[in-house]
């Protein structure tokens, strides 16, 4: 296993300096490699395939013009991957208007109801996220499931603490009611 | 214990190995049981690792913009910003050697201008002395050192300078004409000869601009009227 990854590492490695070199194979070989992973974190935060897409090019334009940057301190992989959050939170950015951000202070939902989401498959749940307004995506996706706090998220989006909490709540409500409409 | 860690030090990296076996890093703050939701847990499962193939257009867009190679790049930036420097620190040792030149040409020019200023006569515009010799030739002086000179046997009181504007020209002959004595008497117009003709000091301000020409073609027109 261990050797195993010290392969991979080696690959990538070796992957990347090409890419830097500016060999079109190495590029083409790191496109085809990470595009279906990162293309699935982009499809999370778009809100159409159409956009998920634009994420994607944008994105690893962005990896390819700065991989000399990358000093290989962590996983290729997670570096990869912050870069598309980024250029998500950057489109979020751009599409957001006033009206998708609302303040909540007292709505935050902790109902731990159990959820019917094993009959759902990964698609059906993609449908449902996208279906949900720009920031109560973003911040789901950001929170539920990058792992950020309230506080880096307001800092990301340039937002309060009380609103990332709001679109949370609001988020969690809208995918509880869209599974239940599925699931009858 | 502390008597066991002086006899062997090797033993205390026993302790912690005992002690801390079974410690665990606590997980982020946000991840305390009440932080952790159900739903978020489970959509997180369900796509965390979801993935899906993009059309092949999106690779043909990428490729269009990726830099030709990052190292070229970087090299050419970099001896794009060395050019830069290059050409800056070029055009501002110019620009300093062009201002030292200017600087020491105005040194130069400077003490010729001073000595230059007493050579040009001030008052060239102006006629101090007309002089006729008595066959129609009038002398001009324009200043004062060559006045004395044509006027060394005359006893002549130059005018004072006057520096102002000038009167239009026929006036100003006119003045002259009436200023200067008739130099013929009556006797001497009809025999036709010439007598001394007396100098008369003329008043700058009265004759302004005009040329020697012009004064003699005047003075020839004011003979021709008087004969």
């Amino acid at each position: 296993m261990v050797v195993n990854m010290q392969l991979q590492a080696t690959f990538d490695m070796d992957l990347l300096q090409a890419c830097i070199e500016g060999k079109a194979h190495a590029q083409e070989a790191l496109y085809t490699h990470f595009s279906q992973k990162m293309f699935g974190i982009c499809l999370r935060y778009a809100s159409d395939y159409h956009s998920a897409e634009d994420i994607l090019q944008e994105g690893f334009v962005k990896v390819f013009k700065n991989l000399d940057r990358f000093r290989g301190d962590g996983s290729f992989e997670g570096w990869l991957k912050r870069i598309f959050v980024n250029t998500s939170i950057e489109f979020y950015r751009k599409a957001v208007t006033k009206r998708n951000i609302v303040e909540l202070d007292s709505v935050f939902d902790q109902g731990h109801e159990s959820l019917a989401l094993d009959n759902l498959a990964a698609k059906d749940l993609l449908n449902i996220i996208q279906k949900l307004p720009n920031g109560y995506r973003t911040v789901f996706n950001l929170y539920g499931i990058e792992g950020y706090t309230h506080k880096e998220i307001a800092s990301m989006l340039g937002i309060s603490e009380g609103t990332s909490k709001s679109q949370l709540a609001r988020a969690r409500e809208s995918i509880k009611k869209m599974i239940q409409n599925l699931n009858d | 214990m502390k008597k066991e860690l002086n006899k062997n030090p090797k033993d205390l990296d026993q302790i912690f190995k005992e002690g801390l076996s079974n410690f665990q890093v606590p997980p982020p703050s946000r991840k305390q049981p009440e932080d952790i939701n159900p739903l978020d847990e489970a959509v997180k499962n369900v796509l965390n690792e979801f993935e899906s193939t993009p059309s092949a257009n999106v690779w043909e867009n990428v490729k269009r913009r990726i830099p030709f190679s990052l190292k070229v790049k970087r090299q050419l930036n970099w001896w794009t910003k060395v050019a830069a420097a290059l050409i800056i620190g070029l055009a501002a040792t110019v620009a300093l050697k062009e201002y030292q030149a200017y600087k020491a040409a105005e040194m130069v020019i400077q003490p010729e201008k001073n000595e230059a200023v007493p050579a040009i006569p001030i008052d060239s515009d102006f006629v101090y002395e007309l002089r006729n010799d008595g066959k129609n030739n009038i002398t001009k002086s324009n200043n004062e050192e060559s006045a004395r000179e044509i006027l060394s046997d005359e006893v002549v009181t130059l005018p004072e300078r006057v520096v102002e504007p000038v009167s239009p020209l026929e006036n100003k002959v006119e003045s002259v004409v009436s200023t200067l004595d008739n130099p013929l008497n009556e006797e001497q117009k009809s025999s036709g000869k010439l007598g001394e003709v007396p100098l008369r000091t003329v008043n700058t301000s009265d004759i302004g601009t005009l040329t020697i020409k012009e004064k003699e073609d005047q003075n020839k027109e004011q003979e021709n009227r008087n004969k």
